[in-house]
């Protein structure tokens, strides 16, 4: 698979948070203090469980047909290997160390980060394809979050009855994107196609 | 017990647990096990914290609890891949998300004086996201596809026709799935009582 393909894919037709509803509660139900952070944390944190992920999976889990066992491995070794990374950075980074600790203890066992790390392992069969499919998916997810923040922002600016107005306008608005994203990506793959 | 335990549900209000909902509910047999698997999940891991409590140093407690939920999570897996492969590849990675699933931690690192009393208040609010699994999972494959799954176990599941032919094909997309899950937690929203001192946004 082309490096092109592995971004497309991983930034639109199987983004994380439109096609799979990952990191909806680290997008919308923190504050949005510290956004770019999160961001940058979950970046991060994409890239290294990938990495991790894929080395599990490779040399272990599949040579031993213990393809079960991934959540486990997940477990005992990411997770430990990502609060290691967030507690040295927090050091590292005096001034923003307690908003570092904070998001990163929330993303060290969430759906977001474990979900773009297999998904990567599962697009990309080498390591390098793996880190590009995870970085691409941080991004698309980032992207995802900051075109849904908008909407949902222009929309409660106007009269929002109280049943739609925060969750409910939040997930209509998502069935409207992934609706845009979903067509775009068609459109494309069928204008390659031709 | 209280009307009040069921309606803030996890997902619609804290949006915990939200990725299996929109993801994993495409047709009922789905539905039905992924809620299954997370209510289970949410009451053994809080089992599995409470023992760990009881009986270990506080800084083992938070790993054990980590490695209880990765295991149930592969149990599910193993269990799954017995029960139906169909199964276990339609619900693709959110059987091995049910490690770090949001509800599941959530419930699991629930606190308290009396442990065995933690039980019910996860046991309710785990009906409460089974409930949101399975209606959002039923409208959306009667709606998306004119049938009804059902997770018996074999190579495939076994469908019902309800419909003749599909109303809203676009139900079975994720798309369908936060529509269906927005008009929920809208429908959620009505029948909570307002907050005092709060009506219509601006």
């Amino acid at each position: 698979m082309s490096w092109l393909a592995i971004v497309s894919i991983s930034m639109f037709s199987s983004n994380a948070l439109l096609s799979w509803g990952l990191g909806f509660r680290t997008a919308f139900a923190s504050s949005r203090e510290g956004a770019g952070m999160r961001f940058l944390i979950v970046l991060l944190f994409a890239i290294v469980a990938a990495a991790m992920l894929w080395g599990l999976s490779t040399y272990i889990v599949m040579p031993l047909g213990l393809q079960w066992a991934l959540p486990l491995a997940y477990m005992l070794f990411v997770v430990p290997t990502l609060r290691l990374m967030a507690r040295g950075f927090a050091k590292l980074f005096a001034s923003t160390g307690e908003l570092f600790v904070i998001s990163s203890d929330e993303l060290t066992i969430s759906t977001l980060v474990f979900g773009m790390s297999l998904l990567a392992v599962r697009t990309a069969p080498s390591l390098p394809d793996c880190l590009l499919a995870a970085a691409s998916a941080a991004i698309g997810w980032a992207a995802a979050v900051t075109l849904l923040g908008a909407i949902v922002r222009r929309s409660e600016a106007g009269p929002v009855p109280r049943s739609m107005s925060g969750i409910p306008l939040l997930l209509v608005s998502a069935a409207l994107a992934a609706m845009v994203v979903a067509l775009a990506t068609s459109s494309l793959a069928l204008g390659a196609g031709r | 017990m209280k009307r009040q335990q069921f309606v803030p549900n996890p997902a619609l209000v804290s949006l915990l647990g939200l990725a299996p909902l929109v993801g994993a509910t495409a047709t009922f047999a789905d539905g039905l096990v992924i809620g299954l698997l997370a209510v289970v999940g949410a009451l053994l891991g809080y089992g599995a914290s409470n023992l760990a409590r009881r009986h270990l140093e506080a800084r083992l407690v938070v790993p054990v609890q980590l490695a209880a939920i990765g295991i149930y999570a592969s149990l599910c897996l193993v269990a799954l891949g017995f029960w139906s492969s169909a199964l276990v590849k339609e619900l693709g990675i959110y059987v091995p998300l049910l490690a770090v699933n949001g509800f599941v931690v959530h419930e699991a690192r629930r606190t308290g004086n009396r442990p065995v009393a933690g039980f019910p208040p996860i046991l309710a609010t785990g009906l409460g996201y089974l409930a949101v699994a399975l209606v959002v999972s039923v409208l959306r494959e009667v709606g998306g596809a004119g049938t009804i799954s059902l997770p018996l176990p074999g190579a495939s599941p076994r469908e019902i026709a309800v419909v003749p032919f599909p109303l809203i094909p676009l139900l079975r997309s994720p798309a369908g799935g936060f529509l269906v899950l927005g008009a929920f937690a809208a429908v959620n929203r009505l029948l909570t009582p307002a907050p005092s001192g709060r009506g219509v946004t601006r």
